[in-house]
């Protein structure tokens, strides 16, 4: 399997390219941002992408698409049900029948077309989700739209690539494995890295043979819906990938309660995660889901502190915090604590917190109203818990006058909590951290492990021995040592315990998206 | 020619040799828990 691609959140971009899409209609003051002017009048509306054609939700409802950075809707997003998500089977199973006898070779032209048009787009998508979601512009255009393209570009090669197995048994008979497309796949992903999660299900699920009806969160459907535009000019033919708009209640419980759709990938949350594995269990559906986490990140006395510091940062507040595999409980060793705990502060400080679309901004918004009412509650629960608020704490003042509603909070770091608390074992998802200091390896390890948790964690030493020794007793998913998000899409992904279920990436994502069978042939 | 549950037996001779069962269901993945360790350069 061909390919090695690294995110690297720290980059700052690429060219500038002219946008065009009419996607900030509605959005007052953005003009000196040199985007696209609102062509309507009335907001553009976020319609489902059904058969090859955008399509009204059928009960013709829609809901207010919030720009977080303002905190003002700036478009709307089709409100569907399970009478939409019927619609979108219909035509996934129309197509199922032709795009599952493509050649792997016809399947990887189009994704790789794919690929090439969101490169070719990749300001517009980025600025896109950058309005969408408030976060940096920046980040945008280095981490998020790249990541999409290598997602196509990744799976449209992989399936170029695989083989099977064969199995002779003695004298008797000779068996080969073939692993063909389950049919439709459900694929719901979550609002903080929007088409990068998405085309992380829906390059493998369709490059594998089968059709998909994806659900992007309804906080963030922008890219969805400029990716519906790049699938029909790719030539994706009609119904092979399918997008129906709207809420988890109505149109994620559809999507997983639909007897016509036997695989579902789930990205999101712990609690509906359980919900969904709740509805999918009787039906003996195939899932995989990716959920929270609570990820430790361990510095070592003997560690390099300067990147460690700098790794640290990143993997902290990368996002605002909104990254499953953020590292919010940091535990430092006695002997560097307090320097540890200076130079974090000093450098997390230097952040910008401003509006996204400011080249200069490092911090943009959190998603949502609710979610920054979540980041409050947990910084409030941390000082009734004994915290000490060593940076932040309270959101900013206002960060220009287009943001002055918007979602913003700055970078936070509590300390002296205990392990157990609840800031230290409930997901925050924001960019809040705690820093606790320990005397042992074992005590640590410890620590790492005391979370229902088991996404991603990080390991900073100098030592080779404690590293690898580290990684095997640790219980998550991914562990990086000296380092923090460098993914290769070859790997496993996902996690442990109430992190989830499954993994995703490579082969994984090739196998879960396929169903073994075994031939047995006589001899 | 022995078949290959005859061979087995060489597991007294060599007792960290996988039963070929055991090489089937480790493959498969469902009694193991992938993890994955990536160490910067």
């Amino acid at each position: 399997m061909a390919g090695r691609w690294v995110d690297c959140i720290a980059a700052r971009g690429a060219g500038e390219r002219s946008g065009g899409h009419e996607i900030n209609v509605g959005t007052p003051g953005l003009a000196g941002y040199n985007l696209p002017q609102p062509v309507r009048s009335e907001p553009l509306q976020i319609r489902n992408f059904i058969d090859g054609q955008f399509v009204e939700p059928v009960g013709g409802k829609y809901i207010d698409n919030i720009e977080p950075a303002t905190g003002k809707p700036y478009s709307q997003v089709a409100d569907s049900d399970s009478r939409d998500v019927d619609l979108a089977v219909g035509a996934a199973e129309a197509a199922f029948a032709d795009w599952s006898k493509k050649t792997t070779a016809e399947r990887s032209d189009i994704l790789l077309r794919i690929a090439d048009l969101i490169e070719r787009d990749l300001e517009k998508f980025a600025r896109a989700e950058s309005i969408d979601t408030g976060k940096p512009l920046s980040l945008a255009r280095s981490l998020d739209i790249p990541r999409a393209v290598a997602n196509f570009r990744f799976f449209a090669t992989a399936i170029l690539h695989t083989e099977s197995e064969a199995h002779i048994t003695d004298g008797v008979a000779f068996n080969y494995t073939l692993r063909q497309p389950r049919g439709i796949a459900g694929l719901i992903s979550p609002w903080n890295l929007p088409l990068y999660l998405l085309s992380w299900k829906i390059a493998p699920a369709i490059a594998c043979g089968n059709t998909a009806i994806a659900k992007p969160s309804e906080l963030t459907p922008m890219t969805a819906f400029l990716l519906c535009e790049i699938c029909a000019e790719a030539g994706l033919p009609n119904g092979v990938l399918n997008i129906v708009h709207g809420t988890g209640p109505n149109v994620g419980a559809a999507i997983t309660a639909h007897p016509k759709i036997s695989t579902i990938s789930f990205t999101g949350g712990t609690v509906t995660g359980r919900k969904v594995a709740e509805t999918c269990a009787p039906m003996f559906k195939k899932v995989s889901l990716e959920l929270g986490g609570k990820n430790p990140n361990i510095i070592f006395a003997d560690a390099d502190l300067d990147a460690a510091i700098a790794g640290s940062v990143r993997s902290s507040f990368a996002n605002q915090g909104q990254v499953c595999l953020c590292g919010s409980r940091v535990f430092v060793e006695r002997p560097v604590y307090q320097d540890f705990v200076k130079r974090f502060v000093e450098k997390a400080s230097q952040l910008k917190v401003g509006d996204p679309l400011d080249e200069k901004t490092d911090q943009g918004a959190i998603v949502s109203k609710t979610q920054l009412d979540k980041v409050k509650f947990y910084v409030d629960l941390a000082q009734q818990e004994g915290g000490v608020t060593a940076l932040g704490g309270s959101a900013p003042k206002s960060i220009n006058e287009r943001c002055q509603s918007g979602y913003f909070f700055p970078p936070t770091v509590i300390t002296d909590l205990p392990v157990s608390c609840r800031v230290n074992r409930e997901e925050i998802f924001g960019p809040v951290i705690t820093i606790t200091p320990f005397d042992s390896e074992e005590e640590v390890i410890g620590y790492a492990n005391d979370t229902d948790y088991g996404l991603a964690s990080s390991v900073w030493t100098q030592n080779l021995n404690r590293a690898h020794r580290v990684a095997e007793r640790i219980h998550t998913g991914t562990v990086w040592v000296n380092c923090w998000l460098v993914r290769d899409l070859r790997v496993p992904f996902g996690g442990m315990k109430a992190s989830g279920v499954g993994r995703e990436g490579g082969d994984e994502a090739l196998r879960f998206f396929t169903e073994p069978k075994n031939v047995c042939i006589a001899k | 020619m022995k078949n290959l549950a005859e061979r087995c037996a060489c597991r007294a001779v060599a007792p960290d040799t996988p039963k070929r069962d055991e090489v089937g269901l480790a493959k498969a993945g469902f009694f193991t828990e992938p993890k994955n360790v990536c160490i910067a350069k």
